[in-house]
């Protein structure tokens, strides 16, 4: 009898001591979020890191902003002119960020109201840790007053980067200056940055409104290069993830490079192709003054935009491969696909879709469009094949 | 993004044959710290939760400031008056908190000059998350601002929660309000609690000054449906810890009961021995304005609070435990013991810590004092014994 009491004492304070703090209610689950209504559809843009990196300042993002206006990319869907990283000065005494004084001598609400003036958006830049990747200050701990400080200059969008974060819970850090960002009462798209290595597709659809799934790009169409990923790396990084990305919530796999020179214009039609089809943002990467009118042509091409901005905002799968030759496709609004047809060999060669692998009948007929040549094709069942140029695609609207 | 930063970890990592792709921004080690060079001895003052709960205001913890004066508390060495939970209003437009205005009509700065105009220093709370555990604002976003903040009231100690913080690392959020702490220039005592939850003695040395190892103490003996850690439960938890624990950074097994009503005279007397014993921060939690004077002699035993207070720092130990008698043992500077003889029985028990329990040689001859009665026991060696009360213990001091 006593051994049956010892037991059950036992068990009830085991029970009792397992239970934790009287008051440790950070057990229970998180309340719900909403996202934040904004990005619908992939947002647009260009930023200043793939081709300048720390190398910025006030006249260039002001030069940008006029040639996103005078190269016609506004007018092709462009907004967002987006300040990365080495903006920063110091804060001051009550703990505000301020721009570098050297860099931005007139301040980021002039900037912002420049950037507003041409009916564009201002993007710009932190991290979720005590200091950026380019070892400026970071928000951690800041975070509230930096959302306000960025909302008193006319910030449209925000990316977050996830350097000297050393043990930090990422959903967390993403949550807390989401939060800070809606309490601005100002729209702010919020771009999460944090490389994928915290899964941000499983969190960010109520915190975020595109979280990066890899590390950076680099320029280049194949192979790795120490953490930073060609553009063939990262759409096999893609697989897996197209259930996650929605209106609102996308997943993003990095900045165009199209114009920074070391891939061939194929490798850019190719790039810019497969980014609209995996409902990527398009933000572009190079040099907007002065690019040549071959990739402006690419960054222009309305009607691969318009893949990109389906309002369904399906993210396209692979649907087919046969060793270096892949199919992607993705459904459009009105029961239609967009589909690439992707060669990754070293020489041109037949690439084919099946209906089947569109998840339609093999004899429903349908009217094609080449959205590089921008040309209608004769209609078609069961089936269509085109040759593909070596590193290029064919990209399709079929409907 | 990280090109310039990571070239070289990239190599090493690829020579050290590293097969997990080198993404990780995260990787390097963060700068280390170093202590703030508080609390070298175990924090002594008062608290408002035991008591009153969220029932606070502004006259409650005059009340409890002038008592501590008044009471001899001071004297003795306590120090801080901590505000704990409910304290708080809203955040005005620039996200800077202000107090409940209702009780606290006069400002968190004229109350802290008040506590400062007595000689005593001025301790506040908050949470490391959204909401506070009494669902007032977190500090979760605002910690340079809230840092700033207190540092203007004067606020000398922070007691800094764990309510509300879902999937929160707890090493990086104390390790952010102590940088913020330590940002305003003023020297602020950093109280981690956490309830042990992220194992803070791992890590809280150079964050904070003292950290909770267990959930809240409640005021009874041991744990009964509904109240977990008991007095006696949250003792046995400590088991352990004592390594961790050193001048400026303690093991903190919460707040004392002493005067709460909930235990008897003899179990108060063995909370604040044990406390003592174990270089637990003495931090009382009854009304101090309205304790008998049985509570105000344990409080103010000074010679109990001497072996709280040793600068040695060293922890105690439980060094025996058979059945319901323990002995616990303390170094002191100058090579003495404290020792506590501790009967969880509900019977008078006779209790001998041996010189073996306490490391010393058996034909050591040494002084031994009573710390409860003050007096002088007979000089002995190779052990020690008393009579000690059901729930009760007997301290001593043993030194050459």
């Amino acid at each position: 009898m006593n051994r049956l009491r010892v037991f059950f004492a036992m068990l009830l304070t085991t029970g009792l001591l397992a239970c934790g703090a009287l008051r440790a209610d950070s057990a229970p689950p998180r309340p719900p979020r909403t996202g934040n209504g904004l990005a619908l559809t992939p947002p647009m843009g260009w930023n200043t890191w793939n081709r300048f990196g720390c190398s910025i300042n006030e006249d260039l993002v002001r030069k940008t902003a006029d040639a996103m206006v005078s190269s016609g990319m506004r007018d092709a869907g462009y907004q967002y002119v987006i300040i990365d990283d080495c903006w920063q000065g110091t804060r001051d005494a009550e703990g505000n960020i301020r721009p570098d004084p050297k860099r931005f001598p007139s301040g980021m609400k002039a900037l912002g109201d420049y950037i507003h003036a041409k009916g564009l958006k201002f993007g710009i830049y932190s991290d979720a840790g005590k200091l950026t990747c380019g070892k400026r200050p970071g928000s951690y701990g800041h975070e509230y007053q930096d959302a306000r400080t960025y909302a008193s200059w006319g910030v449209d969008y925000l990316k977050y980067d996830w350097c000297s974060t050393y043990t930090q819970d990422a959903q967390s850090s993403y949550e807390t200056m989401s939060d800070a960002l809606r309490a601005t009462g100002r729209p702010i798209v919020f771009s999460i940055c944090e490389w994928g290595l915290h899964k941000p597709w499983l969190w960010g659809k109520t915190i975020g409104n595109l979280w990066r799934t890899t590390d950076d790009i680099y320029d280049h169409w194949q192979g790795r290069h120490g953490y930073e990923h060609s553009v063939l790396d990262i759409l096999d990084l893609q697989a897996g993830l197209s259930s996650y990305a929605g209106p609102g919530h996308w997943n993003d796999p990095d900045m165009l490079e199209v114009g920074n020179g070391k891939m061939t214009q194929e490798e850019y039609k190719s790039h810019f192709s497969l980014w609209a089809i995996l409902a990527a943002p398009l933000i572009a990467g190079n040099d907007l003054s002065t690019m040549s009118p071959e990739t402006r042509a690419i960054l222009t091409n309305r009607e691969v935009i318009a893949v990109d901005q389906d309002p369904l905002g399906i993210e396209a799968d692979r649907v087919a491969k046969q060793g270096d030759y892949e199919v992607w496709a993705r459904p459009l609004k009105g029961g239609g696909r967009a589909v690439v047809l992707l060669n990754r060999s070293a020489a041109s060669h037949p690439v084919t879709v099946t209906w089947q692998e569109l998840n339609l009948p093999a004899s429903l007929r349908l009217k094609l469009r080449d959205l590089w040549a921008h040309k209608d094709l004769p209609s078609a069942r069961g089936s269509f094949t085109a040759e593909v140029p070596s590193h290029g695609v064919v990209m399709l609207r079929m409907e | 993004m990280r090109r310039l930063v990571l070239a070289g970890f990239v190599l090493l990592s690829w020579l050290a044959g590293a097969t997990v792709p080198v993404l990780a921004g995260a990787a390097p080690p963060e700068p280390p710290r170093q202590p703030n060079g508080l609390a070298l001895t175990p924090p002594m003052g008062w608290n408002s939760w035991n008591h009153f709960g969220c029932h606070i205001d502004e006259k409650v913890i005059r009340a409890a400031a002038d008592a501590m004066v008044s009471s001899g508390m001071k004297q003795a060495g306590y120090q801080y008056v901590v505000i704990d939970d409910c304290w708080q209003g809203q955040r005005d437009a620039d996200g800077n908190i202000q107090p409940d205005p209702a009780r606290f009509p006069s400002g968190i700065k004229a109350l802290a000059d008040y506590i400062h105009a007595r000689g005593l220093k001025f301790g506040i709370y908050s949470d490391a998350g959204s909401l506070t555990c009494a669902k007032r604002p977190g500090s979760r976003g605002h910690e340079y601002q809230d840092a700033r903040q207190y540092a203007a009231w004067g606020v000398d100690y922070l007691k800094y929660d764990w309510c509300s913080t879902y999937t929160q690392d707890g090493e990086s959020s104390y390790a952010v309000m102590s940088d913020a702490l330590r940002a305003t220039g003023r020297p602020i005592v950093f109280s981690i609690c956490d309830w042990g939850t992220n194992k803070p003695w791992l890590w809280g040395k150079d964050i904070g000054n003292l950290w909770r190892t267990t959930g809240d103490v409640y005021d009874g003996w041991e744990s009964r449906a509904g109240h977990y850690n008991g007095m006696t439960n949250i003792v046995d938890m400590q088991a352990g810890l004592a390594s961790y624990a050193g001048p400026g950074h303690w093991n903190d097994p919460d707040m004392l009961e002493v005067g709460n009503g909930g235990m008897s005279f003899e179990e108060y007397k063995s909370q604040f021995s044990l406390w003592a014993e174990m270089a637990a921060p003495l931090i009382a939690g009854n009304d101090l304005a309205h304790m008998s004077a049985q509570t105000r002699a344990i409080l103010t035993n000074r010679e109990v609070i001497a072996v709280d207070q040793d600068p040695l720092g060293v922890q105690g130990r439980r060094v025996l435990k058979d059945g319901d008698r323990e002995v616990w043992s303390k170094p002191l500077e100058g090579g003495g013991r404290a020792v506590v003889l501790f009967n969880r029985g509900a019977q008078p028990q006779h209790i001998e810590a041996s010189w073996e329990m306490l490391g010393y040689p058996q034909a050591t001859v040494l002084r031994v004092r009573d710390l409860w009665r003050h007096q002088n026991l007979p000089r002995a060696h190779g052990s020690v014994a008393a009579e000690v009360p059901a729930h009760g213990v007997v301290m001593l001091r043993i030194e050459d």
